[in-house]
């Protein structure tokens, strides 16, 4: 039977969204879920006419007008309302240094949003100073993943630029949120490919157990080998009991950037293959075996609709690599490329069920995991449509940490979209993995990028000796 | 064939159509993901109820490529 809340068509959430729950239930600071990013451009703007965009990009995005609701048994649903309706913020911080207005905006992003019928996200329109103007954003990650915020804030720039530029075509419609939600939970509810997919997951898990490794070595490894007086354990506390978070951001400039992106190109591979392959080698190092797992977003976004539709979609597996180390460097890469390659079949698999699968394989204690960390690379930004429209007005985004994570460590990789150089984005506890031992990460993964793609052909452990 | 394949190709990525030809890349000159051009195969695979080999598929890299592994996978069928 249809459920309704509200007058409005109610849904189940989907796993995505489930995943998120999950982990939202048991972290003390319900703020872990919140993305904040600002967007801001140096010159003047018609904030009246950008609050008409605004209202323009909600009719636009329905994922924007999502609310929850939970039934008497504590069973989370939700629905689009029509309208989106609330006064939209204006903050000046003209008065204010950068710095401060960074600080209060950090503030804003570390505010949990009240689940129950209430909106999932806040609008501010920000004039900051120096003569930079635009819009902060804050959203829940239940609703929204990055990339569905990226594509909801260039929905609205290309509004406004169609109707402050005579020579900027009206954007495109987007795609219906409603509609991909009833694909998603239609494949949930049971058919074939589903069936495919969890046959696939579960010969995977079924290879064998995969084996922690340190950012520093064994030693957390051999403390639970010590804990469980098993010599065989393969498992690790990887994560500290404070959820306190950082965010730490190394920037690799554009000319290597772009050394890297022409070696990718050539090879006919992902950044992302690159930058496991580079991890992958690192970890080899560190804990000296060729058998290295990391848990990898992916954005599950390929049709127009997908990609237009807004939500969250994000299902993140881990990725395990066996590699032997008399294999050559691009060697290693194609056989990611491949094994990532299956995996994107079989994605749309609940990653919860996974875990609860391989949990039976292998049972080990709560808390204990193979995976030291999770990668994501985002490839989309704000400069291939939208903001391309304004020519050499100067333009920024920057993403605010809430403070909290229940994962050690995080990184993302996305394009700068002033320069197209990379951010190296680590988010971690702050108990758990320090900045110095980031710093060291980044710089042997960077010099083993380096050295792979410029030789290709050599070996993998000739390229942990030279390194 | 080939209206059909761009027809498909274009639920994939935002490009005018008319641009598309058998000399077009598909992530150089057209953006794609990987996951966009994995995505892509299986729809491939429905619309003309063909088995892709994955290892084969990984080389295509133009528009023309890919229609002539196509067109030889139906014509083994």
């Amino acid at each position: 039977m249809t459920k309704t809340k509200k007058g409005y068509k109610a849904y189940p959430l989907t796993v995505a969204q489930k995943f998120h729950l999950f982990y939202l239930n048991f972290c003390p600071k319900k703020e872990v879920v919140n993305i904040g990013t600002s967007l801001t451009i140096q010159t003047d703007i018609d904030f009246a006419l950008l609050k008409e965009c605004i209202y323009k990009g909600y009719e636009r995005n329905e994922c924007m007008r999502l609310r929850f609701t939970q039934d008497d048994d504590g069973t989370w649903y939700q629905y689009v309302v029509d309208t989106e309706d609330r006064g939209i913020e204006f903050v000046d911080f003209s008065g204010n240094t950068t710095e401060e207005a960074e600080a209060i905006m950090r503030s804003w992003t570390k505010v949990p949003f009240e689940l129950s019928d209430s909106p999932m996200n806040r609008i501010v329109m920000i004039k900051m100073p120096d003569g930079w103007n635009g819009v902060y954003m804050l959203v829940n990650h239940l609703v929204m993943d990055a990339q569905s915020l990226i594509a909801f804030l260039r929905d609205v720039i290309e509004i406004y630029c169609s109707k402050v530029f005579n020579d900027v075509p009206y954007p495109k419609d987007m795609a219906s949120y409603i509609e991909q939600l009833e694909k998603d939970l239609a494949y949930e509810a049971g058919c074939k490919a589903k069936d495919r997919d969890e046959e696939y997951f579960r010969k995977l898990i079924e290879t064998s157990e995969p084996i922690y490794n340190g950012i520093d070595g064994r030693i957390k490894l051999d403390m639970a080998k010590r804990k469980f007086n098993d010599p065989n354990f393969r498992a690790a506390h990887n994560t500290s009991d404070s959820v306190d978070s950082a965010l730490d951001i190394f920037h690799l400039e554009e000319e290597p950037t772009t050394r890297l992106m022409n070696f990718c190109e050539k090879y006919h591979i992902s950044l992302t293959c690159l930058l496991l392959m580079g991890l992958f080698t690192y970890f080899h190092k560190m804990n000296n075996t060729g058998d290295v797992s990391i848990n990898t977003a992916i954005a599950r976004r390929a049709t127009l609709k997908e990609k237009k539709s807004g939500g969250t979609r994000i299902h993140s597996f881990p990725f395990r690599m066996v590699i032997p180390e008399n294999k050559s460097f691009i060697e290693g890469i194609y056989q990611i490329r491949d094994l990532q390659n299956d995996m994107f079949r079989h994605a749309n698999f609940d990653p919860v069920k996974y875990f609860a699968y391989r949990g039976k394989a292998y049972p080990v204690e709560q808390g204990y995991t193979y995976e030291p960390m999770s990668l994501t690379y985002q490839p989309m930004t704000l400069k291939e449509k939208g903001l391309d429209k304004l020519g050499d007005i100067k333009y920024k985004t920057k993403w605010y940490e809430n403070g909290a994570t229940t994962q050690a460590m995080y990184l993302t990789v996305m394009h700068r979209p002033d320069d197209n150089g990379l951010d190296f984005n680590f988010e971690h506890q702050v108990n758990a993995v320090s900045r110095e031992k980031l710093e060291f990460m980044y710089y042997y993964l960077c010099k083993i990028m380096f050295k792979g793609t410029e030789n290709p052909d050599l070996s993998i452990s000739d390229i942990i000796k030279l390194i | 064939m080939f209206d059909k394949f761009v027809e498909i190709i274009c639920n994939y990525v935002e490009v005018d159509p008319e641009t598309i030809t058998e000399d077009t890349r598909f992530m150089e000159d057209m953006g794609f993901t990987s996951f966009d051009f994995v995505s892509m195969l299986g729809e491939v695979e429905d619309e003309f109820d063909i088995e892709i080999d994955q290892q084969k598929a990984i080389n295509i890299r133009t528009v023309g490529e890919a229609i002539n592994y196509i067109q030889e996978l139906i014509n083994e069928n």
